[in-house]
């Protein structure tokens, strides 16, 4: 318990920092950021207008303390461009991006584990060369370029799956297997490595001797045992992810938070973009946390060091 | 793990080597002949790869193969120019803090914690996107998140070595702080950083096309590969070479640099 409450409190210095550093990233705007936002025609007082509704006539702590104390009561501030409550946009951006994360991860381990399976238990064959050409190609293949290498061949020559949209369930195929593909690389890498090893240990050894079935061997003795690296990897492309998802949705025109982003950045509406890199931010932070906890959890050894 | 080593003997040439050599070869080619990448032909629009022009021609009937070669240029002077900045911030500030310890590295692993604690893209898109388009932004976006690596590995290397007796040695004998470090710690840190180099200028590559293709790197006209994947995604169905070829280049020249990067792990660093 001990252990958790230091994990947690450690998140929660991480995503202050985190918090500061969002707020004073509008400092780095070249030039004065109303400005930029209003553009050189804007009048003298639209332009005071929009410095006092954004606080910057404020000397910057007591922006901070601004920043902060709204942060606190959900108050991500107004949308320059539609006016609209940033914490309302987030609200219908976020399931979006869940979703799309979620499917992807699941499409990665659907992937992942029967081809890491196989390559392992017939290592050297074709079929572990063919997995692991899989593996290398998802690495070199940026999602950029999947994306619509997917839509070609899914959507345009076999017509099978709709391009945009995220109304029913076929809509997220093309999107997620766009985002899942590098990380089922990775854990495709990962379960072949970790099974092999797992493999050529004594109790395996002695699993066969049992006489017991290959598919029990591997599914219930070796796999256990590769469960723990497999979470590591989840947790650390979880970053990949979150930065993957704001190329996908581009591409597919995901309504979600990655969109929002670069939707911001064209339309220098710097509270929102603000509050997406915040709120990616936090969700990468507690993930993080939670797979520490995940993999405490699962091996009792990191509790006790 | 090294025995890819027993059956690749080190001079023969390898597909790697090949795609370097034409990645290598295309930038120069900016150099060399005199590239049109921006002239607009309205008459060649969209027309397929052939005798005429080797890659086709654009929406614009800008001929391919020139864009693609600027691309290159473009992508290659980012790539570099970050890895070298990334090289250099990190190495100093990681042998620096490592070599000091104390204080100093407690607050220098806070701020590595600080900066682990962004996913790596999402920063850069958001720099980009705040200091705004240009390849020096650009540059500085990349590195902001590149240097953290080496900074990293420079100080867990530096750790280790700076108890060893060799070290002392060069104490007691009063050589400068900044000696020890040059002559004394970096050769010996060398391989690792070479290799994290190598993977590093792969990512940046990557990473200079995604932020291109998002509309946040380099900006139409000029030509990145990142920025002809994306207008060509308009025009996947009459003419998917707008997407392929950039596409292939990129994922040819990020996996070549990945093998190179391999090897050398293979070959420099016995204890990986």
């Amino acid at each position: 318990m001990a252990w958790v409450i230091h994990r947690l409190y450690g998140a929660f210095l991480v995503m202050l920092t985190v918090t500061v550093s969002v707020f004073f990233l509008v400092h780095l705007v070249p030039g004065n950021p109303v400005d930029v936002m209003l553009g050189e025609s804007a009048s003298v007082a639209d332009r005071q207008a929009m410095t006092v509704a954004l606080g910057l006539h404020l000397p910057v702590h007591e922006q901070l303390f601004h920043y902060l104390h709204n942060l606190v009561n959900l108050d991500l501030g107004l949308s320059i461009h539609s006016n609209q409550p940033i914490a309302e946009i987030m609200a219908e951006r976020l399931p979006a991006t869940f979703g799309l994360a979620l499917a992807a991860m699941f499409f990665a381990l659907i992937l992942a584990l029967p081809l890491g399976i196989i390559a392992a238990v017939k290592k050297d064959s074709f079929l572990d060369r063919l997995a692991m050409v899989t593996a290398v190609g998802g690495l070199a293949i940026p999602n950029f370029l999947l994306g619509p290498l997917l839509v070609l061949f899914f959507s345009i020559w076999l017509s099978w799956l709709p391009v945009s949209g995220h109304d029913s369930w076929l809509h997220y195929f093309l999107p997620a297997m766009t985002l899942g593909f590098s990380m089922a690389a990775v854990l495709t890498r990962m379960i072949r490595s970790t099974l092999l090893e797992t493999l050529g240990e004594d109790y395996i050894r002695t699993a066969w001797s049992k006489g017991l079935s290959p598919g029990k061997i591997i599914w219930s003795h070796a796999l256990r045992n590769a469960w723990l690296p497999v979470v590591t990897v989840i947790g650390a492309q979880v970053g990949a992810l979150l930065g993957g998802a704001v190329v996908t949705e581009t591409i597919f025109d995901w309504p979600g938070i990655g969109s929002l982003l670069i939707d911001s950045i064209q339309k220098r509406d710097y509270p929102v973009l603000q509050a997406c890199v915040l709120v990616i931010s936090f969700v990468y932070v507690v993930v993080n946390a939670l797979t520490d906890m995940l993999y405490a959890w699962l091996d009792p050894r990191v509790r006790y060091q | 793990m090294s025995n890819s080593q027993d059956h690749v003997s080190p001079g023969r040439i390898h597909f790697s080597h090949i795609i370097i050599i034409s990645w290598l070869m295309l930038v120069m080619s900016v150099f060399v002949i005199e590239l049109q990448p921006e002239q607009i032909d309205l008459k060649n629009i969209l027309h397929p790869p052939g005798e005429n022009s080797i890659f086709g021609e654009d929406e614009l009937g800008r001929p391919v193969f020139d864009r693609l070669a600027s691309g290159a240029a473009v992508s290659m002077a980012v790539a570099l120019g970050v890895t070298l900045v990334s090289t250099f911030i990190g190495v100093l500030a990681g042998a620096f803090s490592a070599w000091k310890g104390g204080k100093i590295d407690d607050v220098f692993v806070r701020l590595i914690d600080f900066f682990m604690a962004f996913p790596g893209l999402l920063l850069a898109i958001a720099l980009a996107g705040i200091l705004g388009p240009g390849i020096n932004n650009l540059v500085i976006a990349l590195s902001v998140v590149g240097w953290v690596g080496f900074a990293r590995l420079t100080r867990a290397q530096v750790l280790v070595i700076k108890h060893r007796d060799h070290i002392y040695a060069a104490r007691a004998l009063g050589s400068s702080s900044t000696k020890i470090l040059f002559q004394h710690l970096l050769p010996l840190i060398a391989a690792p950083l070479i290799i994290e180099a190598t993977f590093l200028l792969a990512s940046v590559v990557i990473a200079e096309a995604g932020l291109s293709f998002l509309g946040i790197g380099i900006q139409p006209p000029q030509a990145s590969w990142g920025n002809m994947i994306r207008e060509g995604t308009s025009y996947l169905l009459v003419a998917p070479h707008l997407v392929l070829i950039p596409g292939i280049s990129l994922a040819l020249v990020v996996l070549a640099i990945n093998q190179l990067g391999d090897r050398l792990r293979d070959k420099l660093d016995r204890r990986m």
